[in-house]
C-alpha cells in the first residue's frame, strides 16, 4: 500500500475543501482500481469505482461523475462499448473520458462518438501525468 | 572517500536538516542527488505498479490486491536507494546485502503468489527503470547534475543487478524447496 503518511503532491494545485471533483474509474484489475483510488482521494478528489465494466454506464448515470477514468481491456465489456453506452445518454454524454489502456489504440480504428472531451493515457502511463489530465478536463 | 548512508529512517527528515547535516561536504553530490530520487518514492512505487500491472502473470491475476502486487517493493526501493547513495559497496556492504535480503524476500513471496521466475527479473527490471525515470525528471532540467549521471549509472547497475539475482535465486530455492516436499 503506498504509504499515505507521506503527502503525494501529484496534482500542481491544492484543492481545497468543499472543492472535490468527483472520478469514476472502471477498471478491472483490483490492484490498479485500488492505485488510482489512493491517488486521487490523497490528490483531493473524491473517487469511486463502477462495480464492473458492464454496470459502469448506469453507475455514472446514477453518480454523474466529473471525470471518467475507462479502461478499454477488460473481460466482461469493451470500455469501447461502455463510452458508446455514456455517450447515448443525456446524463453522461458530456462527461470527460480519460481512455486507459495496456494496448495502443488507435483513436483511428474506432470511431468517437459525439460527447464531450477523450483524452488517452496509454498504460503504463506516468500517475503524475494522470492527474495532471484530470485536472486540466475539470478546471 | 567511502560515503556511507544512514538507514534513512533515522534521519530527521522533516525540515531536511537531518540529511543536510549529513550531506555537508562536496562530497555529498551523489547522495543528495539520491535523496531527491527518494522524495519521489510514491510516484516511482505507483508508476511501478502500472507498469507491472501490464505484465501476463499480473493481468491473469486481476483480483490481486495493491498489497499483494506491491509485496515488498516499497522496502526494496528504500534499500536500493540507500545502497546506490552509499559509495563503494566493496568497501562497505552492508547497505546492499541489507538490499538483497529484502529482494530475496520478494522474490520468495512471489512463488507464493504462483508467479514465475521470469516474472520476478520482470519486476526488478520494471523498478530499475522506475528509478531511472525519476533520475531523470531531476536532472534533464539541471546541468550540474548530468555529471553524475555516469557514477550513478555503474551504481544503480551495481545494486539492481545485485537485488535481481538475490530475488530470482530466491525464487529458485523456494520452487525446489517446494518440489521436494
Amino acid at each position: 500500500m503506498i504509504n499515505l503518511e507521506e503527502r503525494m503532491t501529484f496534482a500542481d494545485q491544492e484543492r481545497t475543501m468543499g472543492d472535490a471533483t468527483s472520478v469514476l474509474i472502471v477498471e478491472d484489475q483490483h490492484a490498479i482500481a485500488e492505485l488510482l483510488l489512493d491517488v486521487l482521494v490523497d490528490a483531493g478528489y473524491e473517487a469511486s469505482r463502477a462495480p464492473s465494466a458492464s454496470e459502469a454506464a448506469t453507475f455514472a448515470r446514477d453518480t454523474a461523475p466529473d471525470v471518467i477514468l475507462l479502461d478499454v481491456m477488460m473481460p466482461d465489456r469493451s470500455g469501447w462499448d461502455v463510452l458508446d453506452e455514456l455517450r447515448a445518454e443525456p446524463v453522461t454524454r458530456d462527461i470527460p473520458v480519460i481512455i486507459t489502456s495496456a494496448v495502443y489504440d488507435r483513436p483511428g480504428l474506432h470511431s468517437m462518438p459525439p460527447g464531450g472531451p477523450i483524452r488517452f493515457a496509454a498504460k503504463p502511463f506516468d500517475i503524475a501525468d494522470l492527474i495532471e489530465t484530470v485536472a486540466d478536463l475539470t478546471t | 572517500m567511502v560515503q556511507t548512508v544512514q538507514d534513512w529512517e533515522t534521519m530527521d527528515t522533516s525540515t531536511n536538516s537531518g540529511a543536510e547535516a549529513m550531506f555537508e561536504s562536496g562530497v555529498q553530490a551523489i547522495p543528495r542527488l539520491v535523496y531527491r530520487v527518494r522524495d519521489q518514492r510514491a510516484r516511482i512505487v505507483a508508476n511501478w505498479t502500472l507498469r507491472v500491472a501490464t505484465l501476463p502473470a499480473f493481468r491473469a491475476t486481476p483480483n490481486l490486491g495493491l498489497r499483494d502486487v506491491e509485496r515488498r517493493i516499497p522496502e526494496v526501493l528504500e534499500g536500493a536507494l540507500i545502497s546506490i547513495a552509499t559509495s563503494d559497496s566493496t568497501l562497505d556492504p552492508a547497505p546492499l546485502e541489507r538490499a538483497t535480503v529484502l529482494a530475496a524476500a520478494h522474490g520468495e513471496s512471489r512463488l507464493q503468489d504462483a508467479f514465475g521466475a521470469g516474472d520476478v527479473i520482470a519486476e526488478f527490471n520494471a523498478l530499475r527503470r522506475e528509478v531511472w525515470s525519476a533520475l531523470w525528471r531531476i536532472v534533464e532540467t539541471e546541468a550540474e547534475s548530468i555529471a553524475l549521471v555516469r557514477e550513478l549509472d555503474v551504481r544503480i547497475a551495481t545494486t539492481f543487478d545485485a537485488l535481481t539475482v538475490a530475488a530470482a535465486d530466491a525464487w529458485a530455492r523456494a520452487a525446489m524447496g517446494s518440489s521436494a516436499s
